[in-house]
């Protein structure tokens, strides 16, 4: 039997090792200049995700007016000016033009993938390209964990749009994942009651378990499994029935404010706002159900017709969720993020659709006590590519941190591992004070 | 090799091709393709300079046995081709000639029910210039799924589709022959496999006017794949040999014949292959238990893990007993009948009994899939795989588990990563491990999972730079990363770690520079201890992988095998002997080192058998008695009991959305937990969603489960969270568990002739696996009681249809339509099962809430 057991002694210990390392750091941040990273005041943040590719010179970024009909490359629709001048958006951002300086644009947002939506949303989302050792977690992931709950009853993660590892909290463990629902009306899976329960009938049901609740902790007396998992019996009950569930029903709110936010994508919003206002950390609405034009927002081919439905209908709840969470005086401290997994090039495609593009695209964002009406970067003519100021997804990431008065530079563990929160970002110092 | 004349003109090397067959009867003994191509075009086989020549990139045959047919013959991996231009005139195309070949389709192929012969082309012709028309030979699955041999001729005209009158077995070397004769204006193909008639159609004239009408010249493909509009098509997966061209219709007594050998010998040769390998390993594991360094005696005697540890407490009851067993062993709770039985059983040895029983039992498969599926970080990918997807080999770890397949040998063939004929999407083989989409790096991914499974070694950090607190380079895991490539590796740039702060410092080095070149040589693996001599593991020299699983496997090697026997303890048990059980990097204390060497010593004397070493473990007495921590169920064990306490099928939708994307994988409907796999959500797609599915996966995520397996862990997070019982409560899996439809078993058992008090007793045996005490028994009597007597109602069974009936298609996903017939289904699914009418509405529902509260009682979650 070899030794090698006892002789595998390493040359550092780990502990000795990650000293070093933050004395390191700290020695580092004391040589440089310390107001290198802007911080923010938001407390929360409400992440708008139009999966698909958002084309952003049919959008955002207007270019001239091309011709899907004649394959005449430029913009789908004719532009219109904003409240910025000399700035101008999509005709069917009417709303949002108004509002624009309560927000930023960001035209020069870049990455090198393009070809499948999953691996560039996973780039968006993460900040990270996939690695072969370690699974990154998501934005809302990182900011849950940074700055923790606001409210101890509610949890701090929502997600309406479908589970998928692009949301996850990755190597942060489970901790730090959410909770998700897919039709505003249900709810979150299992908040709600079935249907077919009634409160009475739901009454004698915890009855009946609540007596052989008493004979599990009797039969297992000195187990500590059966206690933890008993105890999530109660605060599963305080879930149902206390004030997070009664965040999600709609019912209470007046028809006008339904009615201003308008879609089923819009309902959603209105409910971010609701959550927001209730104290949750991070919501991310995905725009995917009820595709208007079959496609979505990926509009190859034939699904370029309709496209100006979504735009709309975006433009409907996103000018929405901004007023009202300016006049309840919620949206310095709460971040609107709209954003996409790549763009779409100027050219159509000869079925009338667009390509994807990743080396120039497009995200807005609102409130979160950001210097607002400002645009930042330029793309090219037709919007092809970057023409000055790029913006790459890891300054995006510090940019959205640091807003939430998060440092960029901060470094998370992966056990023994040092993680920069984002690979090498930096925020946009123009957009803080 | 192909074989292949040059010539100077076109008459001569006909004559010269059929002289060659007929007069050299030995031309069966290597692969051949007689195909005649233009003077000065084909040289040694290689496609020809014609531009219009498709790609012919083609794996030729692995070599599973020296002696298989397959030696020589091609073999398709459902993408690949190998095309000629040949020019049409030469051969007479519009009047007679046969086409004619041998192919050998596997079983791992899945035949999808479709039309057309878009699916398995053997081979088939195209006239691309002019006037265009296509003549295909291939497999296509009748309607209940089994191949058959089809022809199709495409054309402006339209399409002919004649299918063959019968099913071709699988796993067997085949004739296919296609004889046209006619002219232009009408003609006869008729198609023959293994030498009988199995297909007509008639060309041209009044039946229909496809005939084949080729100007210039044609592309002939074998083993093709057709790509038509956007769409692409699979080709032909399995081995296809000897594709011969005759410009004139043939008898059936002139077509090829297998030389030398009949079909039967053919068929023998295979199983002499399987049984070569039968041999190898009963060879090896004698050598094991002669070389085994552990001790000097290998037949000494067995050691009782009791003599380890002080005398245990209490034995747990036969109830707990038998549920956890069944936990532990075959994954999921013990049904109401086994756990009456073995209660009511009162002859001696009843525990050694029904251990025997369950290891016997193919569920001992079930038990261990999950496990090593995240050990492995087995993840497959339903659509485009791109963020670190793995192929699918989950079948492949239940099979070999099935067979109780020594350790060594599955840890060997994991690592050859051989495939079993078919690479492609539907393949299930341990080829599917060598896939690491996302990665710069594949191989070196794939050794860091392998390390960590079989010598709880981790060299994560070594994949960028090496490691600052152990001893492992990066020049360690790139060599073995070059060993499991088979072949020289580069380091691709994007592995080595360039500027940080740790660099600066000086305290992390790289070893490695960006595009250095690594080859698999020199490994010793000086961690894995001494290990001299492995010809006697290796004695095919199968290559480098074959050579690092020789030292990894190797009996001198103990590491290995503690590492396995460690691994078993820990999930027996709850804590391995030494922890973590995926990391003996600094292993500082270790409970228990002479049991575990003393096992581990038994294990490899055994022949590596899992089984043997389980027994031993269960046996034991301190595995039979109290914990003073016991272990939650784990995602698939809640699932799987859950689903069989109330005898309800997941009624789940297939795996897999027709994505024809390299890697994606299609896999079969689950009946077990173990079969699912991260739902294709990443896109924001409602058409691609999976209603049913959702709601079970749900369930899984919320306790423990992760689809996406993006890295290797050993260990499940034990976190507790309101959200678990909260979807057990409310959510769509647990309504369906609870609803006493007319698929429930529960039902059932409601409108038999028993007492309310029996049928309280057998909820609570066949959910808690017990009987109630007297206070339940009351209590639950009491509830059930109202309007029992009257309970039946007459009214008869209603059907419904499957909840599965939506079905996700890539190829339709971005149609408005799909995305509101999915959304239909997921209100189906919301709504569940329709309740049954047999029984009252206040007597059924009475039996739903006491199933619930059951259910959701800690004493189910938790193991005893």
């Amino acid at each position: 039997m070899s030794e090698y057991y006892k002789n595998n002694s390493p040359a550092v210990s780990r502990r000795e090792f990650n000293e070093f390392v933050v004395a390191g750091a700290i020695s580092a941040a004391t040589t440089t200049q310390l107001d290198a990273a802007p911080q923010g005041r938001a407390e929360a943040c409400v992440l708008l995700w139009l999966g698909g590719g958002m084309c952003h010179v049919d959008t955002f970024d207007p270019k001239t007016v091309g011709d899907p009909k004649a394959n005449k490359t430029g913009s789908a629709y004719p532009s219109i000016p904003t409240v910025i001048p000399g700035v101008q958006v999509c005709e069917h951002l009417a709303r949002t033009a108004k509002l624009l300086d309560r927000g930023v644009l960001l035209r020069t947002l870049n990455h090198p993938l393009k070809v499948d939506h999953a691996d560039s949303a996973n780039l968006v989302k993460t900040g990270r390209l996939t690695s072969g050792t370690i699974v990154y977690p998501s934005l809302g992931s990182l900011v849950v964990h940074q700055l923790g709950r606001r409210a101890d009853d509610i949890p701090p993660y929502i997600v309406m749009g479908s589970p998928n590892v692009t949301r996850g909290p990755g190597f942060l463990g489970s901790r730090y994942g959410y909770l998700y629902l897919t039709d505003v009306d249900a709810g979150p899976t299992g908040l709600k009651r079935p249907s077919d329960v009634s409160q009475q009938r739901q009454g004698r049901r915890q009855d009946l378990l609540d007596l052989l609740r008493v004979k599990a902790r009797a039969n297992a007396a000195e187990d500590p499994t059966t206690r933890d998992y008993d105890a999530t019996l109660d605060d599963a009950r305080a879930l149902m029935n206390g004030s997070f569930a009664k965040i999600f029903d709609l019912t209470g709110e007046p028809d006008a404010a339904r009615n201003r936010y308008g879609s089923p994508f819009g309902q959603r919003c209105l409910l971010a706002r609701r959550l927001v206002e209730s104290g949750v950390r991070f919501v991310e609405v995905a725009y995917d159900l009820n595709f208007k034009n079959g496609t979505g927002w990926d509009t190859h081919r034939h699904g370029q017709k309709n496209q100006h439905l979504l735009i709309e209908d975006l433009d409907q709840a996103l000018s929405a969720l901004v007023e009202d969470l300016e006049q309840r005086k919620l949206l310095d401290t709460t971040l609107i993020v709209v954003a996409t997994e790549f763009g779409r090039p100027p050219d159509f495609d000869g079925q009338g659709g667009r390509g994807h593009q990743s080396a120039a695209f497009s995200a807005a964002m609102f409130g979160g006590g950001l210097r607002a009406g400002k645009i930042i970067g330029a793309t090219d003519e037709l919007g092809r590519r970057v023409a000055e100021h790029p913006v790459t997804i890891p300054d995006f990431h510090a940019t959205i941190l640091a807003t939430l008065g998060i440092d960029p530079a901060t470094e998370l563990y992966d056990g023994d591992r040092p993680i920069p929160i984002t690979d090498h970002g930096t925020a946009i110092h123009e957009l803080f004070a | 090799m192909i074989l292949s004349r040059k010539t100077s003109n076109g008459a001569c090397t006909l004559v010269t091709l059929l002289l060659f067959v007929l007069l050299s009867p030995s031309a069966r003994a290597t692969d051949t393709l007689h195909l005649r191509c233009e003077a000065g075009d084909a040289v040694n086989g290689q496609p020809t300079r014609d531009s219009t020549v498709r790609s012919s990139t083609v794996s030729v045959g692995k070599l599973v046995s020296p002696d298989l047919p397959n030696q020589g013959s091609w073999q398709f991996d459902g993408l690949s081709s190998i095309a000629y231009a040949v020019p049409s005139n030469a051969v007479g195309f519009a009047e007679n000639f046969t086409w004619e070949g041998f192919f050998l389709s596997p079983s791992s192929n899945k035949f999808l029910p479709e039309t057309g012969i878009a699916d398995r082309l053997l081979t088939q012709f195209a006239f691309d210039k002019g006037d265009w028309t296509r003549l295909a030979i291939g497999l296509v699955a009748d309607g209940e799924g089994s191949p058959k041999l089809c022809v199709e001729i495409e054309g402006f005209e339209g399409r002919t589709f004649g299918m063959g009158d019968r099913a071709v077995p699988v796993d067997r070397w085949h004739h296919f022959g296609l004889v046209h004769e006619g002219t232009a204006a009408a003609a006869t193909i008729r198609w023959y496999l293994d030498y009988e008639l199995t297909g007509e159609i008639f060309l041209g004239g009044q039946a229909n006017q496809n005939t084949l009408r080729p100007p210039g010249k044609a592309r002939f493909t074998i083993g093709a794949r057709l790509k038509s509009g956007a769409q692409v098509n699979r080709g032909f997966e399995g081995f296809i040999d000897e594709v011969r061209l005759t410009p004139r219709s043939l008898k059936i007594n002139e077509f090829l014949r297998c030389e030398g050998a009949s079909f039967e010998q053919v068929i023998d040769t295979a199983r002499l292959g399987v049984q070569r390998r039968e041999e190898f390993w009963k060879k090896r594991h004698q050598w094991a238990r002669e070389h085994s360094t552990r001790w000097a005696d290998p037949g000494s005697v067995r050691s009782s893990i009791d003599t380890f540890f002080t005398p245990p407490s209490e034995p747990i009851d036969d109830a707990a007993f038998l549920r956890r067993l069944s936990l532990t062993v075959r994954g999921r709770i013990p049904t109401r009948d086994e756990v009456e039985s073995f209660l009511d059983d009162d002859r001696v040895g009843k525990r050694t009994r029904a251990i025997d029983r369950f290891l016997a039992s193919p569920e001992w498969a079930d038990g261990w899939v999950g496990y090593w599926q995240d050990v492995l970080a087995e993840n497959p990918s339903v659509v485009f795989p791109t963020l670190n997807n793995s192929g699918a080999f989950r079948q492949w770890i239940y099979e070999s588990f099935r067979d109780n397949q020594p350790f060594d040998r599955f840890a060997t063939e994991l690592l050859l990563m051989e495939s079993d004929g078919s690479e492609s999407n539907a393949g299930d083989s341990p080829a599917s491990f060598s896939l690491a989409t996302g990665n710069d790096a594949p191989m070196a991914m794939r050794s860091h999972v392998a390390m960590k499974a079989f010598a709880a070694i981790d060299l994560k950090c070594a994949r960028c730079h090496d490691s600052p607190v152990d001893q492992f380079l990066q020049a360690d895991l790139f060599l073995l990363a070059a060993y499991l490539n088979g072949e020289p590796l580069k380091v691709p740039a994007s592995s080595v770690a360039a500027v940080g702060k740790a660099k600066e410092t000086g305290l992390i080095t790289t070893t490695l520079v960006a595009e250095q070149t690594i080859h698999p040589e020199g490994l010793t693996a000086r961690w894995l201890g001494e290990t001299k001599d492995t010809e006697p593991l290796n004695p095919f020299q199968l290559g480098p992988r074959a050579e690092l699983a020789a030292l990894l496997t190797s009996p001198r090697n103990s590491r290995f095998s503690d590492v396995i026997v460690n691994r078993v303890w820990e999930r027996y048990f709850g804590s391995g002997l030494v922890e973590p059980v995926d990391q003996w990097n600094d292993r500082l204390d270790e409970a228990q080192p002479v049991l575990l060497r003393t096992l581990s010593a038994e294990f490899v004397a055994s022949g590596y058998d899992m089984k043997a070493l389980a027994r031993a473990i269960l046996m034991s007495k301190v595995w039979q008695s109290q914990r003073k921590r016991r272990q939650r169920m784990t995602a698939e064990q809640l699932v799987d009991s859950l689903f069989m306490a109330v005898g309800k099928d997941f009624q789940a939708e297939t795996l897999g959305v027709h994505a024809t994307d390299p890697g994606a994988v299609h896999l079969p409907r689950p009946h077990r937990a173990w079969q699912f796999a991260a739902l294709p959500n990443e896109r924001d797609r409602p058409a691609l969603g999976m209603p049913v599915n959702q709601t079970i996966v749900d369930v899984m995520a919320t306790f423990g489960w992760n689809g996406n397996r993006q890295q290797p862990r050993s260990e499940r997070e034990q976190t507790t969270s309101a959200l678990q019982p909260l979807i057990l409560f409310n959510g769509l899996m647990s309504q369906r568990i609870t609803r006493l439809s007319d698929q429930s078993a529960i039902t059932e058992l409601c409108l038999q002739d028993i007492l309310v008090s029996t049928l309280v007793e057998q909820l609570f045996l066949g959910v808690l696996g017990r009987r109630p005490d007297d206070e339940e028994r009351q209590h639950f009597t009491e509830y059930l009681s109202p309007g029992y007597e009257h309970r039946r109602t007459g009214e008869p069974v209603r059907r419904f249809k499957p909840l599965s009936e939506f079905q996700p298609d890539w190829r339709k996903h971005l149609e408005a339509e799909q995305t509101q017939l999915m959304l239909e289904a997921r209100k189906r699914v919301a709504s569940g099962e329709p309740p049954t009418a047999r029984i009252t509405k206040d007597s059924r529902e009475r039996v739903e809430d006491v199933l619930w509260a059951l259910i959701n009682s800690p004493e189910f979650v938790v193991m005893p």
